[in-house]
């Protein structure tokens, strides 16, 4: 499983998000992230068609999406989603 | 027998000779300055005629300061005797006492009246100017009528009940304006990079520095806001205006409100060219050696970014310094009154920055509050608007 999080620095949702998915990454033993910057990493971020709202969380299995994010999501939204993708790749 | 009774009749005659004093209720003279087109004054009228009705003593005389220039002379020397800071209407004169605007007049013209009722001799100070005789500081009443209408705070202590509602209107919509998020964004860049320098010097001094600059900013440009309102407010069409402005803004501020619900909460990619730039002008800052090349550069910053950012929240701060200069305050009222606005308007920006020095991270506040304070500021802005056009009582 891969989680990539694209945010910003002067965005003030993604520092919400980022403790929150911290957090929830840090009680479901997950560690694979990768942290991309909007401005900084835009020629990178270009192939996962960001959007309009930041953060955005995609997590890939296999190199697959299956699923993603735009913007705040509750914590238990976010753990429940994680929870089930993470049993779902154990399985 | 008869001698006592020839006595009697005697001493009851000369009684009924003796004149009996009686104390009766005083004339009582209002001298009401008014205009035809001003809504204040129709309302005042519509209240003096009411109250009349209850007084058959009390002898009205009407002047209309756009019918001669010298009911307007009368006015403004009228309004320099009685040492008040803006020559508004409606305004009444009873003896020495002045009332001026529509609660003044209001909440307080009965106990002048009785006042004046009571009062033997009193000095008619609107008939000494007239006969361009010296009004003494004698002559002006010093009792505060409005005394009684007050209430009791805690920690602030007793404040009068029209004062009640500038503060917490200030409070109020100071916090609401304050969590919108247009100039919000550079505040958390700025902490961002500052903590990214490990030097906490700099991140207390330049972000003092950044919210500070932006705190004067608004308090200067809400201060010379008030100064021309307070030169247009005696032209009656411009209460209208700003009624009427406050109705846009309320429309602009809900359809925000009604487009972002229906959108994810984040952080909304706009104008990405433009941020870019200024964040690039941000990293030089700091990064300068001088620290005082460091602050002026951040002040300048902050300068900028308000500015171009006022349009954003332009709405409130208009409307609310609009509602100081109906009120008839002094100057130094206003400018308290504005001074709470700013430091209330600054509150989130002063939670995350405090906690930024404390913890040495920065922390976002959810932008769900800045959906939810186009709604609130819309719907203040609603009612501010109402008010103004069909019911300005309530607000005045």
């Amino acid at each position: 499983m891969k989680i990539i999080r694209i945010s910003a620095l002067w965005c003030m949702s993604c520092l919400v998000m980022r403790s929150r998915l911290d957090s929830t990454l840090k009680k479901l033993e997950i560690s694979h992230i990768e942290d991309l910057d909007f401005d900084e990493d835009s020629d990178k971020i270009k192939k996962y068609n960001p959007g309009s709202i930041l953060p955005i969380i995609i997590i890939f299995i296999n190199d697959k999406e299956v699923m993603r994010f735009n913007g705040e999501v509750s914590k238990k939204q976010l753990e429940k989603a994680l929870k089930e993708v993470r049993d779902e790749v154990i399985a | 027998m008869k001698l006592l009774l020839k006595i009697f009749l005697l001493v009851v005659s000369l009684a009924l000779l003796i004149p009996f004093q009686v104390d009766a209720a005083n004339d009582v003279t209002i001298h009401y300055f008014k205009e035809e087109t001003c809504p204040n004054c129709r309302q005042a009228s519509i209240f003096l005629n009411e109250l009349l009705v209850n007084y058959d003593n009390v002898n009205l005389i009407i002047y209309d300061i756009r019918e001669s220039s010298e009911n307007e002379n009368l006015f403004l020397e009228l309004v320099s005797v009685f040492d008040r800071d803006l020559a508004s209407i409606p305004y009444m004169i009873i003896g020495g006492k002045d009332l001026q605007g529509l609660y003044e007049i209001e909440s307080q013209i009965e106990d002048v009246i009785e006042y004046y009722q009571d009062k033997q001799g009193y000095t008619d100070v609107v008939e000494r100017v007239i006969n361009k005789q010296v009004v003494l500081p004698e002559d002006l009443l010093q009792i505060d009528f409005s005394e009684n209408k007050t209430i009791t705070l805690p920690i602030i202590g007793e404040i009068e009940i029209a004062s009640f509602s500038l503060l917490l209107g200030a409070i109020l919509i100071g916090a609401i304006d304050g969590f919108n998020p247009c100039a919000m964004w550079i505040l958390i860049f700025l902490i961002t990079m500052l903590i990214n320098l490990k030097d906490r010097k700099r991140v207390w001094i330049l972000g003092f520095t950044f919210i500070f600059t932006s705190g004067l900013i608004y308090y200067i440009i809400m201060m010379s806001w008030l100064q021309l309102v307070m030169k247009l407010a005696l032209i009656s069409a411009f209460q209208i205006a700003i009624g009427v402005l406050a109705l846009i803004f309320a429309f602009f501020s809900l359809r925000h409100f009604w487009q972002q619900i229906r959108k994810d909460t984040g952080c909304e990619v706009t104008d990405a060219k433009s941020k870019r730039k200024l964040m690039e002008k941000i990293k030089q800052v700091i990064h300068k050696n001088n620290l005082w090349l460091a602050i002026v550069g951040i002040a300048g910053v902050a300068i900028t970014v308000n500015i171009i950012e006022l349009a954003c929240s332009a709405g409130l701060p208009v409307i609310y310094t609009s509602m100081l200069a109906y009120h008839n305050l002094t100057a130094l009222q206003s400018a308290m009154y504005i001074l709470i606005y700013v430091l209330f308007f600054l509150i989130d920006d002063l939670i995350i920055f405090s906690i930024a020095i404390i913890s040495f991270r920065v922390t976002g506040i959810s932008n769900k509050y800045a959906k939810y304070s186009s709604l609130l500021g819309g719907l203040i802005m609603l009612f501010i608007g109402i008010a103004m056009i069909f019911f300005p009582h309530i607000l005045f």
